[in-house]
């Protein structure tokens, strides 16, 4: 199973990084959706919500911030259950609360490196039982 | 609010500088950094590359900020995003952006756990030269100079309790 991923943040550069991270993580990385704050990375959840397998999001962001973004996520059918993972600089144990209580499934602060990604991304997987591992086989 | 009620020592602030710029260098850029001492300035010299300047809210009120050269910038965007960015690319202030986005974030986490309520604004970024980042009121900026790969870089940040 590759992983088909929405990133939403409102720095290029941070969402470059994600992505490049996620690949060299030895993560099985399909398709990359990005969208840089919450009001569009919605728009992009609706409209991708089948092929959707995990979501990562800032919480700082213009527009819509992360936390939003996430109850916003949660409203849409197909996306209840898919994996939702918080990037930030935030790591207030209130702000933590508050994004879990939205509905996201883990929490990585920056500054990150690709093999924290990789056990985050595990580890919420495995929390959430899914089923398919998504590491790479190559 | 006065300025004169300063809480957060100099040299505390410095430590907790110190200890972000460490932490972003050795995650992100895995690369070595030489810190040297932090000082107190009135005011920030003037800067010939790129100025990333975050503000502070909740109990306290202050700015942090970040400045390093043109090449220094286009090293550290490379290494977060593994492409070179040409000049004048809008990447090299989006990354010099993240970078003090992340040191103010690291800043924040300390007081945070010192029970100081810190929020942090999106970065504001200035190109130019030279340029220079000043502040209202009479609070010297606690100023953290340091080298990598032997460019210059300083981080710099000034507190007030409100």
């Amino acid at each position: 199973m590759n992983l088909n991923v929405l990133l939403v943040d409102d720095s290029a550069v941070m969402r470059k990084m994600i992505a490049r991270a996620l690949k060299e993580g030895g993560l099985a990385i399909g398709e990359i959706v990005e969208a840089d704050n919450g009001k569009n990375g919605v728009i992009q959840a609706k409209y991708r919500e089948k092929e959707l397998s995990l979501i990562l999001s800032d919480i700082n962001m213009p527009e819509m911030g992360g936390i939003d973004f996430v109850r916003e996520v949660r409203k849409i059918p197909f996306l209840i259950r898919t994996p939702v993972i918080m990037i930030t600089t935030e790591a207030r144990v209130e702000t933590i609360a508050t994004a879990k209580d939205a509905g996201a499934n883990g929490y990585i602060t920056k500054p990150f490196t690709s093999e924290r990604i990789r056990e985050k991304v595990l580890e919420v997987f495995k929390e959430l039982g899914v089923k398919e591992c998504p590491i790479s086989r190559s | 609010m006065s300025d004169l009620a300063v809480v957060i020592p100099h040299e505390e602030l410095g430590r907790y500088l110190a200890q972000s710029v460490l932490e972003m260098f050795s995650t992100m850029f895995a690369s070595g950094v030489t810190l040297g001492a932090s000082d107190r300035a009135d005011e920030l010299a003037p800067c010939h590359g790129f100025s990333a300047i975050v503000g502070l809210g909740g109990s306290v009120r202050g700015s942090v900020v970040f400045q390093c050269s043109a090449p220094a910038a286009r090293r550290f965007t490379e290494l977060m995003t593994g492409e070179a960015p040409g000049p004048g690319d809008q990447l090299l202030q989006d990354g010099v952006g993240e970078i003090g986005n992340i040191l103010a974030g690291g800043l924040k986490k300390q007081l945070d756990s010192t029970g100081v309520n810190v929020s942090i604004s999106v970065p504001t970024v200035v190109e130019g030269k030279p340029h220079q980042v000043s502040a209202s009121g009479n609070t010297p900026w606690t100023v953290l100079s340091f080298r990598s790969e032997g460019e210059p870089i300083l981080a710099a940040a000034r507190i007030v309790h409100t």
